[in-house]
């Protein structure tokens, strides 16, 4: 046990040091796509909150970043207030907007819940083309404002570091939920509400704040994203592409685990990003066909994910999630 | 008086839209009442029937609804292939029916992604005679494809709910709906008939998508998802499972989109629409013509 922790120890330090020398040696554009890798699992594991532990299959996510990204933008653009700060503001707009969706999580179950979580989406984008005035509508919003106090790097490697960041702090929030009391009582509504109820968990109270923080993390997630391609436009934000994405990426990895996210991520996002740069002048959609049979094959082949099956097979601990 | 009539116009146009939305939504109602698996990639299917009467009638030169035909051949047969690879598979499992959504957008990516490199982003478009005649009736112009299409909308309709009700696959489909462990008991061959279904809601989505094209001015190959939307709007609204709820609740979407244009504007139509839907979804999980919810 105690050579089976050092081991592990170990490989985690050496990732972890290789992970941060990485843009020293690699090219931008390997840096840039490791970087959107560590962006993505952190929103997938923001939508494991509510998606993986909450079993709630929400494919409106894309809502949360788009409304996180436009609170903190127009926050720094009209206000000047520097995204460090408003990102916390987005993530509380994305996190009210997320308890709505934890109440309807009350009622709606299953590929309803997931219905009703797309029709969201696209309110929340009809919305933001409708109120000109504020968003821009379908002009979107240009960030103006440089420098490190706004978010804004010159070159990829910084925000290769920032994004890295990131997805460490959504990891070890993610380790310390599934062991805290709010996280096992999701898992418990989950597996069986009538018992979680059974055994005085508020159902009612716990989807809601499930929700909401699955929302205020993603909306976090969007005033980063909005910070990295200082751009937001409705059309290139709410993308019901970016919902199912989120989604896919988790369940590809392992939805309802820490790593899931981080796993899902580093093989879905490299593999899309590279295959469009190879062939994305020449065929357009031959790296979505791909795209597309990864993640066929990874559900109808590996439920509980690729972290599921590494651990049923290497690991040989029981699955866990499910 | 010009407007008034103008208002009635233009309410019997989205009315009509509404009665192929239902069409649209009909095999995706048969699909999740059969086997509670959410067919992502409707809409895409639709999108391979629009370019089945495309390539069709613009190679063949033959009549458009004969490609209709075809396209219910067709998207059948597809639709048997997408079951055996990505729904019966998983549907069973627990989880089966979110895996049927993901598995579904995959074969959606693909289908979207072929189409692109088959055929190109462009739009496309074919002439035929049924677009440029226009029938008059009370004063409310309306093209012949728009008047074939609602009719054949609502054919369909009557013949799906016939053929549940009269044909022995039909009635097996209906037993395997309303009880698949039941249905196992008294020797019908479950899998099968999931499999029959889906051809069956796919070949109906092909079918729409040649009606659709018909009058629609932009075939591409993201084309379904407008349709897939509205579709998935349809069925829940009709709820999940109805036959005849599905031509109603299309038509009630399209007038609803219909009054959103005239009493606000273009813009705000769609933003009406998904307020009721979630109105809707919210207050009646079960629709506006389902019964009492069974929990998923």
């Amino acid at each position: 046990m105690e050579f089976e922790l050092t081991w592990k120890s170990v490989v985690i330090t050496i990732l972890l040091i290789l992970a941060l020398i990485f843009p020293l040696f690699a090219d931008e554009f390997l840096v840039s796509i490791l970087m959107q890798a560590y962006l993505w699992a952190f929103l997938a594991m923001s939508w494991d909150v509510i998606g993986g532990y909450g079993g709630q299959f929400s494919l409106g996510h894309a809502a949360f970043i788009a409304l996180g990204a436009y609170t903190s933008t127009i926050l720094l653009e009209n206000y000047g207030v520097s995204p460090w700060i408003g990102m916390w503001a987005a993530g509380l707009v994305a996190g009210a907007a997320g308890a709505l969706v934890g109440v309807a999580s009350l009622r709606l179950r299953g590929p309803f819940f997931a219905l009703g979580t797309i029709a969201f989406a696209e309110l929340v984008k009809l919305l933001l083309l409708y109120f000109k005035g504020i968003t821009g509508g379908p002009l979107g919003i240009l960030i103006t404002k440089s420098g490190p106090e706004y978010m804004l790097f010159e070159s990829q490697a910084h925000y290769y570091y920032l994004m890295f960041a990131l997805m460490i702090a959504g990891l070890l929030f993610l380790k310390w939920f599934e062991t805290s009391k709010f996280g096992i009582g999701l898992v418990a509504i989950r597996e069986d509400e009538e018992a979680a109820e059974g055994v005085g968990i508020n159902v009612y109270r716990t989807k809601i704040i499930g929700a909401a923080i699955s929302a205020f993390l993603t909306g976090i997630g969007g005033t980063i994203y909005a910070q990295w391609i200082h751009f937001i436009r409705p059309d290139i934000i709410v993308k019901l592409e970016y919902s199912t994405q989120i989604a896919a990426i988790d369940v590809v990895g392992g939805a309802g685990t820490p790593y899931g996210g981080l796993i899902g991520a580093l093989i879905l996002v490299p593999l899309s990003l590279y295959l469009n740069a190879i062939f994305g002048g020449m065929i357009a959609g031959l790296s979505l066909i791909l795209y597309g049979v990864v993640l066929l094959v990874v559900v109808v082949m590996v439920p509980g994910g690729i972290y599921g099956l590494v651990r049923r097979k290497w690991l040989g601990r029981k699955k866990g999630g499910e | 008086m010009v407007e008034f009539s103008a208002y009635t116009q233009l309410l019997v146009s989205y009315a009509i839209l509404g009665g192929v939305y239902g069409l649209t939504a009909l095999g995706l109602s048969l699909i999740w009442g059969v086997m509670k698996a959410v067919n992502w990639a409707h809409g895409d299917f639709l999108m391979v029937g629009m370019y089945t009467a495309f390539w069709t009638v613009t190679l063949f030169g033959i009549d458009p609804y004969i490609a209709a035909i075809v396209a219910f051949i067709l998207l059948g047969l597809l639709g048997m292939v997408t079951h055996v690879i990505a729904i019966e598979p998983v549907v069973e499992k627990p989880g089966g029916h979110e895996a049927t959504l993901l598995t579904t957008l995959g074969i959606s990516v693909i289908l979207e992604s072929l189409a692109l490199i088959l055929w190109s982003p462009s739009p496309r478009s074919f002439q035929n005679v049924y677009k440029s005649t226009y029938i008059e009736v009370f004063g409310i112009r309306t093209s012949v494809a728009e008047a074939i299409a609602f009719t054949v909308s609502i054919v369909a309709i009557v013949a799906v709910d016939q053929f549940l009700k009269r044909v022995r696959l039909g009635k097996a489909i209906r037993a395997v709906s309303q009880n698949p462990v039941g249905a196992r008991v008294v020797g019908i061959d479950v899998p099968r008939i999931r499999l029959m279904t889906f051809g069956l809601g796919v070949a109906l989505a092909g079918m729409a998508g040649v009606l659709v094209a018909t009058f629609y001015p932009n075939i591409r190959p993201l084309a379904g998802y407008v349709w897939d939307i509205a579709s998935y709007v349809v069925v829940i609204f009709a709820g999940l499972g109805t036959i005849y709820g599905v031509i109603f609740a299309g038509i009630i979407i399209g007038v609803t989109e219909g009054l959103g244009t005239i009493v606000f504007s273009n813009a705000f139509r769609q933003i009406l629409v998904y307020v009721v839907f979630l109105t809707v979804l919210l207050l009646r999980p079960q629709g506006l013509f389902g019964k009492a919810l069974r929990r998923v």
